[in-house]
């Protein structure tokens, strides 16, 4: 009986959508290419929301970004019209499919791009864009917005702000942006696509102490995530921190004294996340802004399992080692109400062995031959979750519980370097571009 | 009597699996619910006939894909009608948006006394003139607060706050003809000391501090009849 709707309408009192017509009305997600990515998406990326891409540089972003763009137009019978925002880098056209002349004409003229690299700019650019009577853009890619928003900060360092006051103003500017980014692709039902660089936690300026106290690893055998041992947790999420024990047993009492050394001395670690977050003005309000993000997908590098073999490890050289992504999906909103139901379960039963770990890791590369991205499926590569360190090593990409893709490096005192630890030390730092 | 929302909390605590729409308060806080959990109350609380939802949403956050997993579209297309999305970004629009649904209700009051009158009202009330079940989710409360104090002073900024809530509450009270119950969703993070301590499974209790409490504290601790 849906009389109410009816009576409603009759009386010209209709406001917002209703479930059923948004469903109709919502174009077809845009697909990746990559299928298990699309999969966790819920069939691709959806209309009317904001993803963030980040990873670290020459991992493949704005390849990654511009297979999105071709895919983007062509989809809905080529009808759809992309934008690509640059800040700091200029599109690489030379990657830019090549196909039938006649069909890239097309497209070439339903692809805009502009180059914006200041904040105001953006905002100005979102306001005015919602306001044009022009054909919406349906897909919108905004390369590097994360140092867009790190000059900014570095703009309100100069003015002689301090931390805490530069921290509030970055949230209330991304609050700021994110809204009226949000109010255009909720009235065009279109994506907007952040690709971001991504930052280690060292990085920032304030006095974190905590935020590299407490942080656990997961024991759900894929070495990627870690939890936030707080049990007060009364910071933004994020804020554990110490180093991650890699043996497979739980958690526990004693975790932390091997995540201090055993001799309760703290190792230096390193929290790969975000530019946007592991900034110089990273703080405890950072969730006020990261609720408007859909989804989150980190992209890490991830050794190939056979190279990774405890007798390979020691003979084999550096340059021998395979690669291949990772691909860490997790939505930040599901991410809270589980720690928050972890947390709960943590009061009633003391330690946790087990965490359902509900991210998802999908493993994909470059094909270099057809120019895209695609999952890897070749069973000759698995996946390496249930790889059990060689002790020697120690850097992996890992997950906060919380909220962020992260990638911790462990360094390791020098009394306890071997060889197979030298190449290790600077593994975060990768080739540009190397496909 | 006011309750501190940390004991709030605690009261509730265990029963977030369990979600019985009818136990539910005239405005009710949910802190960081899942998404399954929030797809299974609206299917559980649109079961009741008539009912409309109304999901006034500050971001993209209604469970499509949960909740067409509970409640398949083939054999509930009218729940799939009842339910309305909303954006809203900014106080004022949630003003409009709750004088809106003030005069739906009030609609429904007068299309119910017609009914009545033509019926002679022989019959049973409840058979034939059934309440109009309403209710109403709100995500971002926060963010339409802090979009509002970008452009209000702080002042006028929660003074429109008080009067929404205070509005939804009176509307709630008035229950001729209309069911009408509020459920606000606030993230985890706006609430700083509402999570166990240590392993006990113990909550610290709320304390004031420099920096005043959070948007999502204020409102549980004033205007929430229950927090889960």
């Amino acid at each position: 009986m849906s009389w109410i709707p009816h009576l409603v309408a009759e009386l010209g009192m209709s406001f917002g959508i209703s479930l059923s017509q948004l469903i109709v009305d919502n174009p077809e997600p845009l697909l990746s290419g990559i299928s298990e990515l699309d999969e966790s998406l819920n069939v691709g990326f959806q209309s009317r929301s904001i993803y963030e891409i980040y990873g670290p540089p020459g991992i493949g972003k704005t390849k990654f970004g511009i297979q999105l763009v071709n895919n983007g137009l062509s989809r809905n019978s080529g009808q759809d019209h992309v934008l690509w925002i640059e800040t700091h880098r200029c599109i690489p056209w030379n990657l830019v499919k090549n196909e039938e002349e006649e069909e890239e004409e097309d497209k070439i003229k339903r692809f805009s791009k502009v180059r914006l690299n200041k904040f105001t700019q953006l905002l100005i650019f979102f306001q005015n864009l919602l306001k044009e009577e022009r054909d919406p853009y349906q897909l919108i890619i905004i390369d590097g917005f994360s140092q867009t928003i790190c000059d900014h900060i570095q703009i309100l360092r100069n003015r002689g702000m301090d931390e805490k006051q530069i921290h509030n103003v970055k949230c209330n500017h991304l609050i700021l942006l994110f809204t009226w980014m949000t109010k255009y692709t909720h009235s065009k039902r279109s994506t907007i696509i952040l690709l971001d660089d991504c930052m280690n936690t060292s990085y920032q300026q304030l006095d974190l102490h905590s935020f590299e106290d407490d942080f656990e690893m997961v024991d759900d055998g894929s070495n990627f995530f870690v939890r936030s041992t707080m049990s007060n947790n009364n910071n933004n999420n994020n804020n554990g921190s110490t180093a991650t024990s890699f043996s497979s047993s739980p958690p526990s009492a004693s975790s932390r004294d091997r995540a201090f050394g055993g001799r309760g001395r703290r190792r230096n670690i390193q929290v790969l996340k975000s530019a946007l977050v592991a900034n110089s003005a990273m703080g405890a309000k950072d969730f006020k802004w990261e609720i408007f993000l859909k989804c989150r997908i980190g992209f890490f590098w991830n050794w190939k399992e056979e190279t990774l073999r405890a007798d390979n490890f020691s003979k084999t050289h550096r340059r021998q080692f395979d690669r291949c992504r990772l691909a860490i999906v997790f939505d930040p909103h599901d991410e809270r109400a589980k720690t928050l139901s972890d947390s709960r379960e943590r009061g009633r039963k003391r330690g946790i062995d087990q965490v359902d770990m509900q991210n998802k890791i999908i493993k994909f590369d470059y094909n270099t031959e057809e120019g895209v991205f695609e999952s890897v499926n070749n069973a000759s590569v698995p996946l390496l979750l249930s790889f059990k360190r060689p002790s020697a090593m120690t850097s992996t990409p890992t997950m906060e519980s919380t909220s962020q893709c992260s990638s911790t490096v462990q360094h390791i005192p020098d009394d306890q370097a071997t060889t197979a630890m030298e190449w290790e030390m600077d593994e975060i730092v990768h080739d540009s571009e190397e496909e | 009597m006011l309750r501190p929302c940390a004991e709030k909390v605690s009261r509730t605590y265990g029963e977030c699996d369990m979600i019985e729409i009818n136990h539910w308060d005239l405005i009710t806080a949910w802190v960081s619910p899942k998404k399954i959990d929030l797809a299974k109350f609206i299917s559980s609380a649109l079961q009741d006939q008539p009912s409309q939802l109304y999901f006034i949403d500050a971001t993209n956050s209604f469970p499509i894909r949960e909740f067409q997993r509970e409640t398949p579209v083939a054999t509930n297309k009218d729940v799939y009608d009842n339910i309305r999305i909303i954006t809203c970004l900014e106080l004022e629009e949630l003003t409009i948006l709750v004088n809106k649904i003030i005069q739906t209700i009030q609609l429904n009051k007068i299309e119910r006394q017609k009914k009545k009158s033509q019926n002679n009202s022989h019959h049973n009330d409840i058979q034939f003139f059934p309440d109009l079940k309403m209710r109403v989710i709100i995500n971002g409360l926060e963010i339409m607060f802090k979009n509002t104090q970008f452009k209000q002073d702080s002042e006028t900024t929660h003074s429109i706050l008080r009067d929404i809530l205070l509005r939804l509450r009176v509307i709630a009270n008035e229950s001729e003809g209309t069911q009408m119950q509020t459920l606000l969703l606030f993230p985890k993070d706006e609430f700083k000391i509402s999570v166990p301590v240590g392993d006990t499974g113990r909550y610290k209790r709320m304390r004031s501090n420099h920096n005043g409490n959070s948007l999502g504290e204020y409102v549980c601790k004033f205007y929430a009849d229950r927090v889960m």
